[in-house]
């Protein structure tokens, strides 16, 4: 089951960079003078209404990239206490199966 | 096989999910500079919050199982980290998604995302030790006091790469953030917390059930042993 | 020798025990002798890795000197309870009134000693093959790898004591321990840079001690619990 979990993380992260060569290509040499601007700058400002957003690298893949990991992580997690949750019911019906014809032997004997 | 409550609270933190991705995506506005990418924001702020909660939520635990002994302490610690781990896996990496598009590249040395990285490679090592040493009581020892020593770490890595080198966006402290913005804000803060609550919830809930099978399989094994005792030696008095 | 009536003082323990270790180690020589010859190839690695060929080789110095004294450590701490595990004598260790926290702090002096001999070479190593002059601006480079040494040592033990019994150990330590150690490996490595060009490395040194103060108080506390555990339930270890 651990290694379902990795196995996920590794495809998301796999295909966040498999998103990589897109956004560069669209970008350019433009990210050095970009986070330079970015990182002095603090807070975040709505867009006008009707006001074109700047695009040059896809956000909006790479925002679906997110909240796809999001769910795809939730859901493993939730599909792997499923599968352990069957084997634990399994597990409690062949004891009490052990344990009724322990009390049979205890009868007879 | 779910009780009420817990079904419910499940219902109620698929309806917090649902209505904050309506909030997120419906209500707040898009941001001027970065983009539909900050609306990654929302999440994963509070998916950070929710693994933080989960560690410390763990080496708490974990501290009572020391001291106490007390089995089901191990129980919430082990579903305290795991979920932890979830959310942190989130977190590093939607935050590189976003700062591609928002800083101009995947990653940067800064304190915040180190100090995660740094938690999250702790927690890994505690389920992957949690799984390598079975469910024995020196597996159990071994990983609380991992939790432990892990928390305790967490405010020095902290202060470190503070002092090291610094340039996240202070939003939230600095009030850089509009109303519809915090409104979305706090919606994913509820539903990531009550998705939060949930699986860990599970999680104890699934442990508490392999515990009492465990329990159970060693009581029919020396009453199974009793029986034979009995058979083979007939003269063996019932104790 | 008489024998003491009165139980000996911690000291005396901690004593008693590094000279039994120590005593070991010197007739053997084995883990001085295989760390040195790893340390000499860490470095002769780093060289053929193309890092001392760089202009920024003063900077690289001391990453790659802290880096390589996590490495020595590892190879240091995982070998503890090598021999008290081959004849079992940790319960018997276990035995003495009160000997967790002597065992704990005897070991932990022990590493610190072998660690700290491999690092005084390293430091000549990768002094001369990064030409960087490490004295030439006082002794905070070599005090902060005292210290920071003895941090590294007090997590290592205590992971090393704790992870005695468990399968894959070798690979475990170190995955734990380097985590653990990040804030020291940036305290130090800042340090180191701080002294070569100069500055004062005060903070980075306080935030050496802060480590080595709470991690020597919980691997003491840790260290206990953790031997209790192995010394009463071996068997159901594995």
């Amino acid at each position: 089951m651990k290694r379902l979990l990795c196995l996920v993380a590794a495809v998301a992260v796999l295909s966040a960079f498999e998103a990589a060569p897109a956004a560069a290509e669209g970008s350019g040499a433009a990210p050095a003078a970009y986070s330079a601007d970015r990182l002095s700058k603090e807070g975040f400002v709505p867009a006008a209404p009707g006001q074109a957003v700047e695009d040059s690298v896809p956000g909006g893949l790479l925002m679906l990239t997110a909240y796809g990991v999001l769910w795809t992580l939730v859901g493993g997690y939730l599909w792997r206490l499923s599968r352990r949750t069957a084997a634990t019911q399994r597990d409690l019906d062949a004891l009490g199966q052990r344990l009724d014809d322990l009390n049979a032997r205890l009868k007879q004997g | 096989m779910m009780s009420d409550k817990l079904s419910w609270m499940a219902v109620f933190a698929s309806l917090a999910v649902l209505s904050a991705l309506g909030v997120v995506f419906g209500y707040a506005p898009v941001e001027a500079s970065m983009g539909i990418v900050q609306k990654i924001f929302y999440f994963h702020v509070s998916s950070a919050l929710a693994a933080y909660t989960g560690f410390f939520l763990c080496c708490g635990a974990s501290i009572y199982y020391l001291l106490k002994g007390d089995r089901r302490a191990d129980v919430v610690a082990r579903a305290g980290a795991e979920v932890g781990v979830l959310f942190c896996t989130f977190v590093l990496i939607s935050g590189p998604l976003w700062a591609r598009k928002a800083w101009g590249t995947w990653w940067t040395g800064e304190p915040r995302l180190m100090l995660t990285m740094v938690a999250a490679l702790i927690f890994y090592a505690y389920v992957v030790v949690r799984s390598i040493g079975g469910r024995t009581e020196i597996t159990r020892r071994i990983c609380a006091a991992l939790a432990i020593l892990g928390v305790a770490d967490i405010p020095l890595v902290h202060f470190a790469v503070q002092k090291w080198r610094g340039n996240h966006p202070r939003v939230l402290r600095n009030g850089g953030i509009s109303d519809e913005m915090e409104v979305a804000l706090t919606a994913a803060m509820l539903a990531v917390f009550s998705l939060f609550a949930t699986l860990v919830l599970l999680r104890i809930r699934v442990g508490m059930a392999e515990e009492k099978v465990e329990r159970l399989h060693r009581l029919a094994t020396a009453r199974g042993n009793d029986i034979e005792d009995r058979r083979r030696s007939p003269l063996l008095e019932n104790p | 020798m008489s024998v003491p009536r009165r139980t000996p003082t911690l000291a005396q323990q901690v004593w008693l025990l590094l000279q039994k270790d120590l005593r070991v180690e010197m007739r053997t020589g084995e883990v001085v002798a295989t760390s040195l010859l790893f340390s000499a190839v860490l470095v002769s690695l780093f060289v053929f890795a193309g890092f001392s060929t760089r202009k920024a080789a003063s900077e690289g110095a001391p990453g790659l000197l802290w880096m390589a004294s996590a490495f020595v450590a590892v190879l240091v701490v995982t070998r503890t309870f090598e021999r008290e595990r081959e004849d079992g004598a940790v319960t018997a260790l276990l035995l003495i009134p009160g000997a967790s926290t002597a065992l704990f702090f005897a070991k932990l002096v022990y590493n610190w000693l072998l660690l700290t001999l491999v690092q005084g070479v390293l430091l000549l190593l990768v002094g001369g093959v990064f030409s960087v002059d490490w004295f030439a601006h006082g002794y905070a480079v070599a005090v902060a790898l005292l210290l920071g040494g003895f941090g590294l040592c007090a997590v290592g033990t205590t992971l090393a004591a704790l992870l005695a019994a468990m399968r894959l150990r070798e690979v475990i330590v170190p995955v734990v321990l380097f985590p653990l150690c990040v804030p020291l490996l940036i305290a130090g490595a800042q340090a180191s840079v701080a002294a070569i060009r100069g500055q004062n490395s005060g903070a980075w040194m306080v935030t050496i001690l802060l480590f080595d103060l709470l991690f020597v108080g919980l691997g003491q506390w840790l260290f206990g619990l953790a031997l209790e555990g192995a010394g009463g339930g071996e068997g159901d270890s594995e």
